[in-house]
């Protein structure tokens, strides 16, 4: 009987690249309770991570996002001005700001910044055999490394998002008015009038799926990495390239959905 | 130190971000939450094609709202267009809530009285539609009655239809009216008639007729060179001169033959004609029966002629009588 249940067993398993990550799902699902707990919750390296993550981040996201905001109002100038339309400048650069490229922008911006920075630290912890000393000691390493990331990324990303859209707006409206020469009064009025608070928190709202995306990219390259340097360089790579690759997807997916609820 | 700029930067993006947030939630439809706005209804019969939720509703070009629903009505295929007008563009409607409804209610009132009505018009070159509330009606014109079903807890605003519909209407009947011509039976019709043209432009007697044409054109030219070489314009005016004084004798005697005339009294003289014509009407039929009497006493006296050569003794015997059978 047990014989039979080994081979049924051995006959039906699934390749480790397939369970390993939902495994890995499941182990930092399970350590989420442990967040109740006020010790587990780590502040010092959450706060560290949210720093890293975040406040470092901003600079770079205001940058990029202010020029896609002003690359895609250029590019709706020199379209739109042939139909004397320029003030669909405001919408096109509005909704692809609040609804695509901000989120998606931020993401991949994160994904650069945090995603390789967790598999290149996870990866180097395994390397020098801290993980299986923490799992000696009794520590369970999706909850003490995983959780601490996941939460400052779930708070960094979101409000990176708000600045990225405001950046991209007011790049949109730097060159609507210097450009396209609308006036700055017609530009916010009609930013103001066509922009809803729903398309705004749609848009936020995915930077929490990218967030929890990116992180558990991350960490689960760093996890699986080969015991040398060249294996943590390796996992940084991956981790940089699945995260664009699940950020992207879940884009489109995002976007389907939201466009069954009419946004 | 470390530490301390570490937090500084955190606390500075959280709160940063968080203030971000707040603000452009606001900015991007919160504030709707604080602005007072009341329920306007109105119907369409034609497609409200191009007009969505959100879409603008204007007062003669200002924006005072957004189209909050649109819905169809099963009972009677009238498209229903809930509208949000918000009593923020209206100045001097001030006060509390209940206050601002009441001015509202009264003016909208008043201008339906005044012709103000809603059409659909169209924002652009891309087919997107806002509803555009103008004086469409004539001043005093009597409003209709809302469809059944519309409470009194929304203000009904008749529509009238759009300009769009009535130019497609125009081209409809345009359309409908050309389809009507017959233009086989015209294209046979005029076939023919060319066809005949051509046959009669080919016969040979219009050929002819027009060389008599010709002949006589050349003739008649021919003529009036001789008459222009023989009379000079000197010879012409005596001419003339001469009919004008004949014509002046016809008129004189026209004149003398009129004055005779009603001396000649003619009336009764034409009287006294049919008096004799209707004696000698009454003497021809009494002539009549005298010829027939004396027709009569001829054929009598030839009787009496051919007796007396059958018989000369009976003229001193007298006439015999018959024999009897016994």
């Amino acid at each position: 009987m047990a014989e039979n249940r080994a081979k049924t067993s051995r006959r039906f398993q699934l390749p480790d690249s397939v369970t390993e990550p939902v495994v890995f799902i499941g182990r930092v699902a399970s350590a989420l309770p442990l967040l109740r707990q006020k010790r587990q919750l780590r502040l010092k390296e959450t706060l560290y991570y949210l720093d890293l993550c975040g406040a470092q981040s901003l600079p770079l996201v205001l940058l990029i996002c202010f020029l896609m905001g002003g690359v895609l109002a250029i590019n709706g100038q020199i379209q739109l001005s042939k139909f004397g339309s320029e003030i669909f400048i405001v919408d096109m650069v509005g909704f692809s700001v609040l609804k695509e490229f901000g989120p998606l922008m931020v993401a991949l911006i994160a994904t650069g910044q945090a995603g390789s920075a967790f598999a290149s630290e996870i990866g180097t912890m395994k390397v020098d055999e801290e993980i299986s000393a923490l799992e000696t000691l009794g520590i369970r390493p999706a909850a003490y490394l995983v959780l601490p990331k996941l939460i400052a990324m779930l708070i960094a990303l979101p409000l990176l998002t708000v600045f990225g859209d405001f950046a991209g707006l007011t790049g949109g409206l730097a060159v609507g008015i210097t450009v396209a020469g609308l006036p700055l009064a017609a530009y916010v009025e009609r930013t103001l009038d066509i922009l809803d608070s729903t398309t705004f928190l749609l848009g936020v709202l995915k930077s929490f799926v990218f967030a929890v995306l990116i992180t558990l990219a991350g960490c689960y390259c760093g996890f699986r990495s080969s015991g040398d340097a060249q294996g943590v360089g390796r996992a940084a790579t991956a981790a940089v390239v699945i995260s664009i690759l699940f950020v992207v997807v879940a884009t489109a997916l995002l976007t389907v959905l939201y466009s069954f609820i009419g946004y | 130190m470390n530490d301390r700029n570490q937090k500084l930067r955190i606390g500075m993006f959280v709160i940063g971000g968080v203030l971000l947030l707040l603000i452009m939630l606001f900015f991007f439809g919160m504030s709707d939450f604080f602005t007072h706005k009341v329920a306007v209804r109105t119907y369409f019969s034609e497609s409200v094609q191009g007009l969505t939720v959100g879409s603008g509703v204007k007062y003669r070009g200002v924006p005072i709202g957004t189209v909050s629903k649109i819905a169809i009505r099963v009972s009677d295929k009238l498209v229903e267009v809930n509208m949000e007008i918000q009593l923020d563009h209206f100045v001097n409607v001030e006060g509390g809530r209940s206050r601002q409804l009441t001015e509202f209610d009264r003016f909208f009132r008043s201008e339906l009285e005044q012709g103000m009505r809603c059409r659909l018009e169209y924002a652009g070159i891309t087919g997107m539609r806002y509803i555009d509330f103008d004086y469409f009606a004539t001043p005093g014109q009597e409003l209709p009655e809302p469809p059944a079903g519309t409470g009194p807890e929304v203000l009904y605003i008749p529509a009238v239809p759009s300009s769009f519909r009535d130019i497609l209407k125009a081209l409809n009947t345009s359309l409908d009216r050309i389809s009507r011509i017959r233009f086989e039976e015209i294209s046979d019709g005029l076939e023919r008639s060319l066809s005949e043209l051509s046959g009669l432009l080919s016969d040979p007697a219009l050929k002819s007729t027009i060389a008599r044409i010709n002949d006589a054109a050349e003739n008649l030219e021919t003529s009036s060179r001789t008459i222009s070489r023989v009379l000079n314009e000197e010879q012409i005016n005596r001419i003339v001169s001469l009919l004008e004084t004949d014509l002046k004798s016809v008129n004189e005697l026209t004149t003398q033959l009129i004055r005779e005339t009603r001396d000649s009294k003619i009336p009764e003289s034409t009287a006294s004609i049919r008096s004799a014509a209707d004696s000698f009407v009454n003497s021809q039929d009494e002539l009549s029966n005298t010829l027939l009497k004396l027709n009569q006493t001829l054929d009598s006296l030839r009787e009496l002629t051919d007796y007396l050569n059958q018989d000369p003794s009976s003229l001193v015997s007298g006439k015999k009588k018959p024999k009897v059978l016994e």
